[in-house]
């Protein structure tokens, strides 16, 4: 092979490596592999290398397995569903009413419908639950998700009033679906860890992906659309309109951590934290935020007595309406 | 959490850290599909940690062995589950089971390849180490480099491409991917 072709083929390995080679250019790419060992070898060893210089994105992997580890910080009991993380139950908090499968004989009368069990959390708790099919979800705050006792039929399909964040088991015969009644949105999961946020009564539903794929419909869409890892789909009920944007996703789901630590973080980063722990909006001007660091933790304090504190270390004023925060820079 | 828990906890983010890219590569060898890798290896180490109780964590080196293998059971599974009828799966598992790598550990996770890489890349001509390094340090798409740079597209591809043809050359060359 002469080398203008050697320089060729590695530059579309390159564009593969990157993700935007075109489907032709994959094809070019799969036969050309088919005609030699060497030839995959080589491919194999480019791609090695691209991976083990890839340093991007080893810091949202590690937040996302810390994340996982801090879920399942007490010893796993058999079964484990219904079960509250460490941190819950050394808070003291109750976590949530049950309306368990048994209630739920009167709501559906007649023996062919399935038992729904609902999962709901209180204003000032969350909790982490192994659904049947072995996926895990996180409940934040004031939310309720229900789910049948059993998965039958062509979907595994919950119901969510609130913010959760799933983590699917895989199973590719039986899509994992989530729908969001009260805006009209159905989000489908193949094997995907995924946050979503909508309350009854906000206008807005904003769903994350961490990694996977997501196929979300509305009613209101002309058609379906996918979500690739780290973006941010806002759904705006009244003015039935969504919007596609790059995010972060590992801040949307800081808020299932135990604690939540800032070290030398943009305020625009730590604004989006908050607002999932807290669970409420956080207003702060763009640039200021994007031009703030800070470091700190946070653990069991309230809004008040951490902006208090923030307002000691950085220029700010802050007010507190509702679940509404707005911070503005002092002069 | 407890002492013990806080301790495990920690040894196993340091394993996270020195083996998380290397197991990544060697499932995406596997099942050719980086975010796949990506929840194969979360999986493993979540295994791990769940199990933390029954495994002798201490031993690093085992501990090492066993994510290889572990990461290799679980893209074997990723696959079969992917294939469509059981009829040809013994046909097509005849050709997964022939490992693409005799011993990842030795060619993947060795900490001299890691010293060898970065000495490399700062050893490139000030453009390509740039284009590089955004890329793979930052994560930035070729298209994002390119508006970034104020150059082509083919430009960047080029670089990158350059890059990596060389740092394999220079690595083959010490050794390392005999």
């Amino acid at each position: 092979m002469n080398d203008q072709t050697t320089k060729e083929k590695d530059e579309l390995m390159v564009r593969y490596l990157d993700g935007s080679a075109s489907p032709e250019e994959e094809t070019e790419l799969l036969q050309w592999l088919g005609l030699s060992e060497e030839n995959r070898n080589d491919f194999l060893r480019m791609q090695d290398l691209w991976l083990l210089c890839d340093a991007s994105s080893e810091k949202a992997a590690l937040e996302r397995f810390r994340n996982r580890m801090e879920g399942y910080a007490a010893p796993l009991p058999l079964p484990p569903r219904y079960r509250l993380p460490g941190w819950a139950r050394t808070a003291g908090v109750l976590l949530l009413c049950l309306a368990a499968g048994y209630g739920s004989a009167h709501l559906f009368p007649g023996k062919k419908h399935p038992v729904w069990n609902q999962l709901i959390t209180a204003p000032d708790s969350k909790g982490r639950f192994v659904l049947p099919d072995g996926s895990v979800v996180w409940l934040n705050s004031n939310t309720k998700l229900s789910y049948p006792e059993t998965f039958r039929g062509n979907e595994r399909r919950v119901s969510l009033e609130g913010e959760a964040y799933f983590e699917v088991a895989e199973n590719k015969q039986q899509p994992f679906v989530v729908d969001l009644d009260a805006a009209g949105l159905r989000i489908e999961a193949l094997g995907t860890a995924f946050d979503v946020a909508g309350y009854p009564t906000d206008s807005l539903v904003e769903t994350v992906l961490v990694n996977g794929s997501l196929r979300i419909s509305g009613k209101t869409f002309p058609h379906d659309i996918l979500l690739k890892p780290n973006q941010l789909l806002t759904y705006h009920k009244e003015k039935k309109t969504a919007h596609l944007d790059k995010a972060k996703a590992g801040l949307y789901i800081d808020w299932i951590k135990s604690r939540l630590v800032f070290d030398n973080d943009c305020l625009a980063d730590i604004r989006i934290s908050m607002e999932g722990w807290y669970n409420l909006v956080i207003d702060c001007p763009q640039e200021f935020a994007q031009n703030t660091r800070m470091s700190f933790t946070i653990r069991g304090e309230r809004i008040d007595e951490i902006l208090k504190a923030m307002s000691f270390i950085i220029p700010i004023r802050y007010t507190i309406r509702d679940r509404h925060v707005k911070i503005t820079p002092r002069e | 959490m407890n002492p013990k828990d806080t301790h495990t906890f920690q040894t196993i983010e340091k394993l996270f850290k020195n083996c998380h890219k290397p197991l990544r590569a060697y499932a995406c060898r596997l099942v050719h599909d980086p975010c796949t890798a990506e929840d194969i290896v979360q999986d493993v180490f979540l295994e791990l940690w769940i199990k933390r109780d029954l495994l002798r964590l201490q031993h690093t080196e085992e501990i090492k062995s066993y994510l290889f293998k572990a990461v290799y059971n679980r893209s074997i599974n990723a696959l079969v589950r992917k294939l469509p009828d059981p009829l040809t799966r013994g046909q097509t598992l005849r050709t997964f089971f022939n490992p693409p790598l005799q011993n990842p550990e030795q060619s993947l996770l060795l900490k001299e390849l890691d010293e060898a890489i970065a000495g490399f890349v700062e050893n490139l001509p000030p453009q390509c180490k740039k284009t590089f390094l955004l890329s793979r340090s930052l994560g930035l798409k070729n298209a994002e480099i390119a508006a970034q740079l104020g150059v082509s597209i083919k430009a960047v591809e080029k670089q990158i491409a350059k890059a990596l043809r060389g740092l394999k050359e220079h690595l083959s060359q010490r050794g390392f991917f005999g």
